[in-house]
């Protein structure tokens, strides 16, 4: 008997980090995981690692042809950062603020607004602090794809000014 | 400490399996209502209730300013994908106050209504799920854009 359960106990030893992890967790991803984030967008279009102007983690990237920039914020450490946000811009379009609005009005997910120069930027904000599954980050890169799309094919249509 | 081999083999294995466990970060999934509003009641009440489609609603305060988080893309009963946080103020301020907003603050958005009246709002993707800790910073977020906003539309 004594020996039965020793072989019990022992067998549980080696192949419990095998059964209970996966259970109990998935695996997160996080700001330090920018290697997965440049893999999930790479799988939307083209993506390459850069550094932003104020020298954190970036992505350059295009969907479609669309260009858009995400940058990483709050870092600590090299590549360790607790959100990022992804911007796409039309340059110099027509002002207008009825137009602008109703996006935000209509629109989830992502907002529009004038800069400082008077270019039209769609953004994107996403929380990574202390991690998400990957399920959830591509959710993001997905609905961030289909606004992309809406912004600069159909929503703001290049007008005469 | 331990005589017999088969009680250092019991120790070994609980030990693992308390190790095990600590380290499994806690997910939230999105099914997982209570702990959401246990995580909204760190920061002000917060109540449990229903939208007019059947989906969960939560009701809450923070600083005395009301919100709704609106819980939607609901496939089952109590599991949705996402969430809307949003408040609204009945004050009509002009575009350019607004544009301001959405352009140097991050983590919301603000538009006027069809009333002209200013509402905030965020979005926040539970589906798949997201460490509990991850969910908190989402409140203290939200936390900080409300007073904040109020501060930017002069909100007395």
């Amino acid at each position: 008997m004594k020996q039965i359960l020793g072989a019990f106990f022992l067998s549980t030893i080696i192949i419990q980090p095998i059964l209970i992890q996966p259970i109990l967790a998935q695996t997160l991803i996080d700001g330090s995981d920018i290697s997965e984030i440049i893999n999930i967008a790479k799988g939307y279009g083209s993506a390459t690692l850069e550094r932003s102007d104020e020298g954190e983690p970036a992505i350059r990237g295009r969907i479609d042809g669309q260009p858009y920039f995400l940058s990483f914020r709050n870092c600590s450490g090299e590549n360790s950062c607790e959100d990022f946000f992804i911007q796409s811009y039309i340059l110099k379009p027509v002002v207008n603020y009825e137009l602008s609005n109703k996006w935000n009005f209509e629109k989830r997910w992502t907002k529009v607004y004038y800069d400082g120069d008077d270019d039209l930027v769609l953004e994107m904000d996403f929380n990574l602090d202390n991690g998400v599954t990957l399920a959830n980050l591509e959710q993001a890169f997905s609905l961030w794809s289909q606004f992309l799309e809406q912004f600069h094919d159909d929503y703001f249509a290049k007008k005469d000014k | 400490m331990f005589k017999k081999p088969i009680q250092k083999l019991v120790f070994l294995f609980l030990i693992l399996l308390l190790q095990n466990t600590a380290n499994a970060q806690e997910l939230l999934l999105n099914n997982q209502l209570d702990e959401i509003i246990k995580i909204a009641r760190n920061y002000g009440s917060a109540t449990l209730t229903t939208q007019n489609n059947g989906n969960p609603k939560i009701i809450g305060k923070i600083n005395h300013i009301p919100y709704t988080i609106r819980f939607l893309n609901c496939p089952r009963v109590k599991s949705c994908e996402d969430m809307n946080f949003s408040v609204g103020f009945q004050i009509k301020p002009d575009i350019n106050i607004i544009n301001d907003w959405n352009k140097s603050k991050r983590f919301s958005k603000a538009y006027l209504d069809d009333e002209k009246d200013v509402i905030l709002e965020w979005d926040v993707i539970i589906a798949g799920g997201i460490s509990i800790e991850n969910m908190d910073k989402s409140f203290s977020y939200w936390r900080l854009t409300l007073g904040q906003f109020i501060d930017h539309i002069d909100f007395k």
